[in-house]
């Protein structure tokens, strides 16, 4: 004879229950280090995280190695987070962070252009329609603080004095160094065209 | 003909949306880094805890000891300042002795009898040797009084007198005389017993000596 279940008794299986919880209760349960609620919350942040790397880095696996040491760091300090700001933009401000500390120390440009700040660095609309890993390329190749200072700016809405602090640099140079970066990418799309075209085309 | 636009904000323009997926195996690296912390963390722990205990029962035993040894210490000090000084009085003692030639005989033995002298046997050699150690074990024990009898510093009026002891260890009597002579007649005829003992032996072992010799089986 076979015996019912009743559908009360019926039970969300264990291996799922993480994919309910809310931002709040996952924290809760992070703290406590518990291994599922870490992976859920890998699995919702990682996309988001994944892309602040890919700007930030040099190339793919750096920017994987970047986000695995930022979930490291962020599954050690999500004690200290207080609920105040979003959680998003803390886990953000983690990843960027750790970008910096990877290049910072590595300063390739310190140079300050001065002359051509006020001079307006445009481009045809048309040839900046490019895929996304080709604009994430071009980033890439950019000189570490160049790559820094216009991630930061012009991606992430940091002010230069801020930048200035964060980077244990000049805000003047800040600001040279996003004008560079500028012209670096417009340098290189131009270059690249024909190229870039065919791919745009296709 | 194409409109010009900043370029850093085409590039915001086109990354704002944007969505791109890590490895998925990136996951399971996290993962394994994770235990291993976790582990750390754990021995990190468990070696504090160890250490800490370790260092506690070491401290615990150090301080016990210290205290003990003082103790030990202490007493072994006072032992040997015992014992120094009980060796100097025998040092004095025996140099008082020599010079005024004051003995004096404690015999407890059970075999010695200088009454029977013909039932002497094997066992007396060994008691006679005893009572000389013993005598002079005594000694010192003994002789303390008239140590203090025959201190120099005293007062010459006072009169010594001494006394000599003889213990018959058969009778379990003891002889006590002030004449030395008679001790001295005493322990002459134990001498004369004493070597006629030796040949006695010799005469016993040396037959068995000789059969062994000319019969090993």
């Amino acid at each position: 004879m076979i015996d019912w279940v009743s559908p009360k008794t019926f039970k969300t299986p264990s291996i799922f229950k993480h994919l309910y919880l809310t931002t709040e209760e996952l924290i809760n349960k992070c703290i406590k280090n518990d291994r599922k609620a870490q992976g859920e919350l890998f699995r919702r942040y990682k996309n988001v995280l994944y892309l602040i790397s890919l700007k930030y880095c040099r190339n793919q696996e750096e920017a994987e190695d970047n986000l695995h040491d930022s979930f490291m760091v962020i599954f050690q300090k999500i004690g200290t987070f207080k609920n105040r700001g979003s959680f998003e933009g803390w886990m953000k401000r983690i990843t960027i962070y750790k970008a910096i500390d990877l290049y910072k120390a590595k300063k390739t440009v310190s140079a300050e252009i001065k002359d051509d700040l006020l001079e307006e660095v445009t481009i045809d609309e048309s040839l900046c329609d490019l895929p996304l890993d080709i604009i994430l390329e071009l980033i890439q190749e950019l000189p570490d603080q160049y790559r820094l200072v216009f991630n930061l700016y012009q991606l992430d809405g940091y002010s230069h004095k801020e930048i200035a602090n964060m980077l244990e640099i000049s805000e003047s140079t800040s600001k040279s160094n996003y004008h560079r970066a500028k012209q670096l990418l417009r340098k290189k799309i131009l270059e690249k065209k024909p190229h870039l075209n065919y791919k745009t085309k296709k | 003909m194409d409109h010009k636009k900043d370029i850093g904000s085409l590039f915001k323009q086109k990354l704002d949306g944007a969505v791109k997926e890590p490895d998925t195996a990136l996951w399971d690296k996290i993962e394994v880094s994770l235990d291993k912390r976790d582990r750390k963390k754990r021995g990190f722990f468990f070696f504090w805890v160890g250490s800490g205990t370790a260092a506690i029962i070491f401290l615990l035993l150090f301080l016990n000891n210290s205290t003990t040894e003082n103790q030990d210490t202490d007493t072994v000090v006072q032992k040997t300042e015992v014992a120094t000084e009980t060796l100097k009085e025998i040092v004095a003692n025996s140099e008082l002795n020599s010079e005024k030639n004051n003995t004096i005989i404690i015999a407890d033995s059970t075999a010695e009898t200088p009454l029977n002298q013909g039932e002497q046997n094997e066992p007396n050699e060994l008691v006679s040797s005893e009572n000389k150690s013993v005598s002079l074990k005594t000694k010192t024990a003994k002789q303390n009084n008239v140590v203090q009898e025959k201190d120099p510093f005293k007062d010459d009026s006072v009169t010594i007198k001494t006394t000599y002891h003889y213990y018959n260890g058969d009778t379990k009597e003891m002889l006590e005389t002030t004449d030395k002579g008679v001790i001295d007649s005493l322990l002459e005829r134990t001498k004369i017993n004493i070597d006629s003992l030796k040949v006695v032996e010799t005469k016993i072992l040396n037959p068995y000596k000789k059969d062994s010799l000319h019969n090993p089986n």
